[in-house]
């Protein structure tokens, strides 16, 4: 896992923690994520969540985070594409679909050779490439991404994949999504960036509000919205001991620490938990 | 702890649990009074469990020579474990399928009012064997089919004297594995329903696509899952 915390223009802190029931079955985390700077102002990042009915998903989980950033990477330096000032939906919807078509061909390739069913190596994915004033977005599956702008609005940049169960989605092995372009979602933000995120669902209900109940019809609806009273403070609180002078590894320490147990419920989580917070440096 | 923030409120995804209960007049005496003691423990213990609590909806469906929803899918906060009675005769091929319509009706509720669920579960705990004249192969067919079309997990537990070879008969399989069924050792429902509450925990917080693997129960010979 690579834990690059600040590039020259953001302070980045992320981290995976493992639930409680995979603890308790002494199954590994199945979350993997992975920081790839381009440039001073430039980025990926990535979070994969491994499928828990996939028994070597974590595996899956850390290639797919890898190669998708390094993949990504060198597409973004080829001369053809100058990110982010030529960046058009359809050219992001191409390049996400070409490079995870890569990286499928990646895990494919890894299975055959180690005598493996692909199956178990699947995984969710959901690859941003952060900039001062552009964000793209591609993921399939489930999950969580937001940004916010320079008014200190949060808005969702992804809507997750679930299945009728709540807790079914899509894998980057399943093959529905290289023939219906609905399950790669892609996205292009273009606004002052302050901050963005990324996570698996096993954050999801700490930072999200993902449901609400409306009692006059009783009914429940889905919700996608960042709760900014979780991400407000916590960017704050970082861009503070940052300035105190706080060491990338210091502040990742504290993120680690906000991961695993920030509250009783995170950590009673029994979900793996991945989550990247960015904050743009003033 | 340096960072603090504040958390929203969500909402719970649901896991409904249907036992479906043979209230024979075979299951007289200790069988019954065991069965009881169970159901209150597993009551208990599901309570004291504030995520699962919140999470795990719980129904009863009995069966004699009659049909009964002793307890339509609820929180553990919103009933009392019952005491059940017994007489009569074994409609166990219905009381099962009272069972199936009941989750399925509760998870179109689920779909209706917006709420994300889990796959239902169906226990049924007998220990004789269905009264003659009902469609054992209908019902193993229906359940094989609600298996694999991951409508619901059927777990059928029998105690002494349940005709095993024909709960065999109506026991499912997940990803081509057989679920169940199992035998009860002596009276051990006390062991089974503490095992069943584990195991509802474990369901109902599952993040896991298919497969639950469930903690080694201690009233049983023999199980894997």
């Amino acid at each position: 896992m690579n834990n690059k915390t600040s590039t020259h223009s953001w302070l980045i802190v992320s981290h995976s923690a493992i639930g409680r029931q995979h603890v308790k079955k002494n199954i590994p985390c199945q979350d993997a994520h992975y920081l790839i700077e381009v440039n001073a102002e430039t980025g990926i990042a990535v979070v994969c969540d491994g499928a828990g009915s996939a028994i070597e998903s974590h595996m899956g989980a850390k290639i797919v985070a890898k190669q998708t950033s390094v993949l990504l990477k060198r597409e973004i330096e080829t001369v053809a594409w100058q990110f982010p000032s030529n960046t058009d939906a359809n050219i992001w919807q191409n390049i996400s679909y070409e490079v995870l078509l890569k990286v499928r061909d990646f895990l494919n390739r890894f299975a055959k050779k180690t005598n493996r069913d692909v199956k178990l190596l699947a995984c969710t994915v959901i690859v941003v490439v952060y900039s001062p004033h552009t964000i793209l977005i591609s993921h399939i599956g489930d999950g969580r991404a937001a940004y916010c702008n320079n008014r200190g609005d949060w808005q969702a940049i992804m809507t997750p994949f679930k299945g009728e169960e709540a807790n079914q989605t899509m894998f980057i092995t399943c093959d529905l999504w290289c023939s219906h372009a609905e399950y790669l979602e892609c996205n292009i933000i273009n606004d002052d960036i302050a901050a963005f995120t990324l996570m698996s669902d096993g954050c999801e209900n700490y930072a999200f509000q993902t449901n609400s109940y409306d009692e006059e019809k009783g009914i429940f609806f889905s919700l996608n919205e960042p709760y900014s009273k979780f991400f407000q403070p916590l960017t704050g609180q970082l861009l503070s001991l940052y300035k105190q002078g706080y060491s990338d590894q210091e502040l990742n320490k504290e993120w680690q620490n906000f991961i695993e147990s920030g509250n009783e419920s995170l950590a009673k989580e029994s979900d793996d938990k991945t989550l990247i917070l960015g904050i743009l440096k003033a | 702890m340096l960072l603090k923030a504040e958390f929203p409120r969500n909402y719970e995804a649901k896991t409904i649990c249907c036992f479906v209960l043979d209230t024979s007049g075979s299951m007289g005496g200790e069988p019954i009074a065991e069965l009881n003691n169970g159901l209150k423990e597993f009551h208990e213990e599901i309570h004291n469990d504030e995520t699962t609590a919140q999470r795990l909806e719980i129904a009863i469906v009995t069966f004699d020579n009659n049909i009964k929803i002793v307890q339509e899918p609820a929180l553990v906060e919103d009933f009392a474990a019952p005491t059940l009675t017994v007489t009569g005769t074994t409609r166990m091929v219905d009381g099962v399928r009272e069972a199936i319509t009941l989750v399925e009706t509760r998870k179109q509720w689920y779909k209706q009012t917006g709420q994300q669920y889990l796959r239902p579960w169906i226990i049924l705990i007998t220990d004789g064997a269905p009264d003659g004249g009902q469609n054992i192969h209908g019902l193993a067919q229906e359940i094989r089919d609600g298996m694999n079309n991951k409508a619901f997990v059927f777990l059928a537990v029998g105690v002494k004297g349940a005709d095993m070879k024909i709960l065999q008969t109506i026991s499912g399989s997940l990803k081509e594995k057989s679920v169940g069924p199992y035998m009860l050792q002596g009276l051990k429902f006390s062991e089974f329903f503490e095992w069943m509450s584990a195991s509802m925990a474990i369901a109902s917080s599952s993040a896991e696509g298919d497969k639950v693997s469930l903690p080694k129960p201690t009233w049983t010979d023999g199980f894997e899952i």
